[in-house]
């Protein structure tokens, strides 16, 4: 171990793995009080929750990895350079693509489309990358899981063809012909 | 689910397409994080019996829609932006969920 991560102060560990740790720490709690109250059910409960992760737990490995290399390859500044540059129809396209290969929480990104917005992106093209956001490539081995092939890619393929709808409605809306909010 | 009777979930959307879609949605608008949980919610919600529109539609609104993070996309891209785009994913996520009921019933899945 080197000197530096030793003189790390080890409170500041659990400071930092606090928030990670709530939401586990916070279901353990409410299943150990339910068993206490109804342990019958809160036994049904535990079993159900088991034979949902055995039903996903390949697919969450599948996931694990596709998402690892997407963080490793792309990052938000690719997409704002791209969104930048070329006709609309191409920035359209490139918009929905950025959209569905994103990952993360929303509010990684927002710092970065509000940047985009005012270096002159329209309205309609954030509008477009953040509907397409709904498209999880990385998720589909668990979708089709559980609802099965047909469904997952009518899905996918509406969400897209409606991304543009929205991204539409957003344009007409609130940009104007060069590119300024309408006031 | 184990500590709701069968009848709860089916009871919340009580039939017809509209009402269905409508309240999927407006329950996912309210739901945030990983969209992964909303799939194993909504596979649970099919098996308890709830039609396919109000789970699509739930899975929509729950991956497009964000009145929990509205402040954050206010403070980022404006109001009008939020609220319009907001409004605007809704009735997407109705219109993909009468979408899929149609392409499912003409498939025939």
């Amino acid at each position: 171990m080197s000197p530096a991560i030793n003189r790390i102060d080890p409170k500041s560990r659990y400071t930092i793995h606090f928030p990670r740790l709530l939401f586990p720490v916070s279901v353990l709690v409410l299943y150990l009080v339910l068993w206490s109250v109804a342990p019958q059910k809160t036994w049904l409960a535990t079993r159900s929750s088991l034979g949902i992760l055995y039903h996903v737990l390949p697919s969450l490995c599948l996931v694990f990895l596709l998402m690892a290399g997407l963080n490793l390859f792309l990052k938000p500044v690719h997409f704002a350079n791209a969104l930048r540059k070329g006709a609309i129809i191409r920035q359209t396209l490139l918009a929905a693509l950025a959209g569905i290969v994103s990952a993360g929480p929303i509010y990684a990104w927002y710092p970065m489309l509000k940047d985009l917005r005012e270096k002159g992106a329209d309205h309609s093209l954030i509008g477009v990358f953040l509907v397409n956001r709904a498209v999880k490539p990385f998720l589909l081995p668990v979708m089709v899981s559980i609802f099965g092939w047909t469904y997952v890619l009518i899905l996918t393929l509406l969400t897209v063809a409606g991304s543009f709808s929205v991204g539409f409605v957003v344009g007409a809306l609130l940009d104007s012909r060069n590119g300024s909010i309408q006031k | 689910m184990a500590f709701l009777s069968e009848e709860f979930l089916p009871s919340l959307f009580p039939g017809g397409r509209g009402w269905d879609s409508f309240w999927g949605a407006c329950l996912g608008s309210l739901f945030a994080g990983n969209p992964i949980n909303s799939y194993i919610i909504g596979g649970q919600m099919l098996e308890a019996g709830v039609s396919i529109v109000a789970v699509t539609s739930f899975i929509c609104s729950w991956a497009s829609v964000g009145l929990l993070q509205l402040p954050a996309e206010i403070d980022a891209l404006g109001w009008k932006f939020a609220v319009v785009r907001n409004v605007s994913c809704f009735g997407l996520s109705m219109g993909i969920s009468f979408g899929i009921a149609f392409s499912l019933k003409f498939f025939e899945v």
